[in-house]
């Protein structure tokens, strides 16, 4: 992640993001994300 | 660089992706790939008042007002006798789908999972793993929906980020050595 650009400090507590992906078909609660957007900058996960 | 993070969000709002734009009114299925129940939980109540997502991916086809959330999928309904689109008239087998689990359909060595916290419906909790390919074949990518994608939105309450471990291969007592490097997900640490 750190070399795509995304670094801890720039998700810190109470920052606004967005993340896009797929729900797990296994677990109920839990996605996998393709990207993440914050700040305005998308991050491909992928 | 492999690396793992974990974030809990407050409050999210959903969100439905281009590919389910073009969903036609009559079929009106759920444009999440997300069981009903489980989606409210993951989600949480949509918000009061949230405004459609861009190019309208929350409204429905139907130009009838006024227009509420359907409670299962989350889409914008009209209440207009449409019949496609009547969200109290639609049962959970409507809405709350039937998944059909891709197999095999990414294999991509990055992944991000989004977990709420126990207990707190309204909070997600993410991990973000970077995982090599043998390290993911216990859980794999056909377990993950990739035919519907849905994004979701919220604040940032805690994160925890592990930095990419270095491991060595071992075998009966003997150090492969190796360069490997793989992220132990859920905090894990090699030995």
């Amino acid at each position: 992640m750190e070399a795509r650009g995304l670094k801890p400090e720039m998700i810190k507590a109470g920052t606004m993001v967005a993340l896009e992906g797929y729900a797990s078909t296994r677990v109920e609660r839990e996605m996998r994300a393709e990207r993440i957007t914050v700040n305005g900058k998308t991050v491909e996960l992928r | 660089m492999p690396s793992l993070f974990a974030v809990a969000f407050g409050p999210p709002v959903a969100e439905v992706t281009s590919a389910n734009r073009r969903r036609s009114r009559r079929t009106c299925a759920s444009p999440l790939a997300v069981p009903a129940n489980s989606l409210t939980e993951l989600l949480g109540s949509p918000r009061a008042g949230a405004a459609p997502g861009v190019n309208g991916e929350y409204q429905s086809t139907c130009n009838a007002r006024p227009q509420h959330r359907c409670p299962s999928c989350l889409y914008m309904h009209c209440d207009c006798s449409c019949s496609s689109l009547g969200a109290r008239a639609r049962s959970a087998a409507v809405c709350g789908l039937t998944l059909g689990v891709p197999k095999g359909v990414a294999s991509t060595p990055d992944r991000l999972d989004v977990v709420p916290s126990a207990g707190r419906l309204h909070e997600l909790f993410a991990k973000l793993t970077n995982l090599g390919g043998s390290a993911l074949a216990h859980r794999g990518w056909g377990s993950y929906d990739a035919a519907k994608p849905f994004s979701i939105r919220g604040e940032v309450e805690t994160l925890r980020w592990q930095p990419a471990r270095p491991c060595r291969r071992e075998a009966s007592g003997r150090d492969l050595g190796g360069s490997a490097r793989a992220a132990l997900p859920h905090g894990g640490a090699w030995a």
